[in-house]
């Protein structure tokens, strides 16, 4: 009895910390995904996307501290280099280096959440 | 640097607590689902220390996991005997009546090699004066000679014998210790008498036990 209720103690905060992180995680991963969409349909429409992808490096830049938690720190710092990237690919007509940087953001995002995920592939 | 030194301050903490919770045994006197838990433990805990890249929250959790399974099944272990003789196998007699089982030796693959070696180590040279071997659950040999072949003991040869008393360190390092003062049924200044009688003062004294029956050891401040 002396070392169950530790355990017990220690078992709900690793289950706290599992949910926490999971949502935390999916919510950041899912609002970055979305900006970055909103991002590409606006160049596809203005030929620039200056605003938008401002609006997606500041959400990127206040959450990939807390996100680095979480997730392994390489993944996150290979989307801040992206991230940087697309920025600057944004202020320029027509440039396909911008829907690379866009791909390669998403890609790396959806690599995040597949890790989250509980399945076989990811347990074995 | 700053993050490494961070991190280890931080896996160390986990570890000790996780191994505190585990209890006090030595290496050698674990299970075998404590001594997986252990092993696992420093290897999960060098990750993270070896790749700064890596959370360190996903080690502790990792950490967290393997203490509340360790704790658990011991629970589970001491309630039942079923899963205990699972997890943790079963002791075994090796020699009965001076006579080495083979069958059982082969059971637990032990040599004969190996018997004669943990025999020696507990001071029997000769099988025939076994009663009992039995090879506990943790790999060690447990013998008990045959009533003959025991050692005499003060009940045998019918000599007084008093009961043991534990001495207790009083002072060390200079520094009195209250809690054994109280242990002793003794005070502050029946010590400072002692000291007088021997011309110390506290400081002076590297080492001062004391028994119930007032017996002494002195060891100087060198």
């Amino acid at each position: 009895m002396k070392r169950l209720i530790p355990a017990l103690i220690i078992l709900a905060i690793t289950i706290g910390i599992f949910i926490g992180s999971y949502y935390y995680v999916n919510s950041t991963c899912k609002e970055a995904t979305k900006l970055i969409d909103e991002c590409i349909d606006e160049y596809k429409e203005n030929g620039t996307t200056i605003n938008k992808a401002k609006e997606f490096k500041d959400y990127w830049d206040k959450k990939e501290k807390t996100l680095s938690i979480f997730v392994n720190h390489i993944a996150i710092d290979e989307i801040e280099v992206s991230v940087a990237e697309l920025s600057y690919h944004s202020n320029f007509k027509d440039n396909t280096m911008f829907y690379d940087s866009a791909i390669r953001i998403k890609t790396l995002i959806h690599q995040i959440l597949e890790d989250t995920k509980v399945t076989a592939h990811s347990i074995f | 640097m700053v993050t490494i030194i961070f991190r280890t301050a931080i896996l160390f903490l986990f570890v000790t607590i996780a191994i505190r919770l585990m209890g006090k045994r030595q290496i050698g006197d674990l299970q075998p689902n404590e001594l997986v838990v252990t092993l696992l433990l420093s290897e999960i805990a060098a990750i993270p220390l070896q790749d700064s890249s890596q959370p360190i929250l996903n080690c502790v959790i990792a950490i967290f996991i393997l203490v509340i399974m360790e704790i658990f099944i011991s629970i589970l272990s001491l309630k039942s005997t079923f899963i205990r003789r699972i997890l943790n196998g079963q002791a075994v007699v090796i020699i009965k009546n001076g006579v080495i089982d083979q069958q059982a030796m082969k059971r637990v693959r032990l040599t004969v090699m190996d018997l004669i070696e943990q025999l020696r180590i507990q001071n029997v040279f000769d099988v025939s004066t076994v009663a009992f071997a039995v090879l506990e659950i943790n790999g060690d040999l447990s013998v008990l000679l045959k009533s003959a072949d025991q050692p005499a003991t003060a009940k045998d040869v019918g000599a007084k014998n008093d009961k043991a008393v534990l001495p207790l360190p009083v002072i060390t390092d200079g520094k009195i210790i209250s809690e054994n003062l109280t242990a002793l049924k003794i005070t502050h200044e029946d010590v400072e008498k002692i000291l007088k009688q021997n011309n110390l003062t506290t400081k002076e004294v590297f080492l001062l036990t004391l028994d119930r029956k007032k017996n002494m050891t002195l060891v100087k401040m060198g």
